[in-house]
């Protein structure tokens, strides 16, 4: 079970928005977003590598991407796992194609600290330490990390996502975890 | 050198780390902007969509013809069009007043047409988030702007090409916008009676 079905479950009341977006009432798909926003935004920004800028962006993509796919969300799991697992597709088929053709891996210590200054509710220098250590982390090690350690995704469920094989994410994340100590021990 | 960071400790100082981020900049204007755009979610097509797409296309037809029987007169005489009571973008001025060439009366026509139709529908203004409509008025006001300085443009080269296309294409924008803006209008309507 991913953090975000513990977390939504004061969002019951989803169900009604839902139905009324899916009928193509904006004011109950803004109602959603603005539920949803800073969840999806904070998963969106660590998978960017602390690039609030391209976060913003693909922010923008998963609910035009949510709202235009709401016909296939069948209810069978809640609105908020739903739009969490599409804002994850969002974020990897993006990362495939942008960062392969920006490179941007050598700006990501800069732009983690850029964005974090912004950032209200982030603030703790432990934290903004860990931040930028996740941040540069290899792209695969670092969604892995994110997905598994602080949302809560399995392992299957990672493998599922990525494409990658069950084994490769457990890898991955023990890589990850390492990279990371390796980085606020130095 | 800080002292060994061990496992349990990391995923502790992970655990703490707050899932909700609130971004710099809400992007719930482009958002709301692009599903405007976009087709409905399946369930909640509006039936009406259709319907506004041929008579828009009919409306270009009738408006080209339109424009080539009476399109040297149209543009000697906006006086005969309504003030404008325009709630959106608090501008009372008609679109400015300059020669036509014949290739620009049709477009013409099919603008002052939907700028009088949406005018005279008004906004639901209350139904729309403040930075949804800044946006709207911002991109209505570069329009607006656009358009001003091509018709001065114009008036002082009537006949010259380069303009002429140039307001083709402002106009197929603003055109487009007025549309857009309509739809969502509608909807808004149509969601909140």
């Amino acid at each position: 079970m991913t953090s975000w079905s513990v977390d939504s479950a004061h969002h019951d009341d989803d169900a009604g928005l839902v139905q009324c977006a899916s009928d193509g009432d904006r004011a109950a798909f803004e109602e959603l977003y603005r539920r949803h926003r800073d969840h999806v935004y904070g998963l969106l920004w660590r998978l960017a590598g602390g690039d609030a800028a391209l976060a913003e962006d693909l922010l923008q993509e998963a609910f035009v991407r949510a709202w235009q796919k709401l016909d296939s969300f069948r209810g069978e799991s809640r609105f908020g796992t739903w739009l969490h697992r599409l804002s994850v597709n969002v974020a990897l088929t993006d990362r495939r194609t942008r960062v392969r053709r920006l490179e941007r891996e050598t700006a990501l210590e800069g732009a983690v600290e850029r964005s974090a200054r912004g950032e209200r509710d982030v603030r703790a220098m432990e934290q903004l330490d860990l931040e930028a250590a996740i941040a540069g982390l290899p792209e695969r090690a670092r969604a892995v990390l994110v997905l598994y350690d602080i949302e809560g995704y399995s392992h299957a469920e990672i493998a599922e996502l990525t494409g990658m094989a069950v084994g490769s994410s457990k890898a991955q994340l023990h890589r990850a975890r390492r990279l990371v100590r390796e980085d606020l021990e130095k | 050198m800080k002292q060994r960071l061990e496992e349990q400790e990391l995923l502790r100082r992970i655990a703490e780390l707050p899932r909700e981020i609130q971004p710099q900049n809400d992007p719930w204007a482009a958002i709301s902007l692009r599903i405007a755009e976009t087709r409905e979610p399946q369930r909640g097509r509006w039936p009406f969509e259709g319907w506004v797409v041929y008579a828009a296309a009919a409306s270009v037809a009738l408006a080209l013809l339109f424009g080539l029987l009476l399109g040297p007169r149209l543009g000697e005489s906006p006086s005969s069009l309504p003030a404008n009571p325009v709630t959106l973008v608090n501008e009372r001025a008609e679109p400015p007043v300059y020669r036509l060439t014949a290739s620009l009366v049709g477009s013409e026509v099919e603008y002052r047409a939907a700028f009088r139709e949406f005018i005279a529908v008004g906004l639901a203004r209350p139904n729309l988030s403040p930075r949804t409509i800044e946006t709207i008025e911002t991109g209505w006001a570069d329009l607006r702007a656009a358009e001003n300085e091509l018709a001065a443009a114009l008036a002082a080269n009537p006949r010259d090409p380069f303009l002429n296309d140039r307001m083709l294409a402002l106009r197929a924008r603003q055109l487009d916008f007025l549309q857009q803006l309509a739809l969502l209008d509608q909807n808004n309507r149509r969601l909140t009676t």
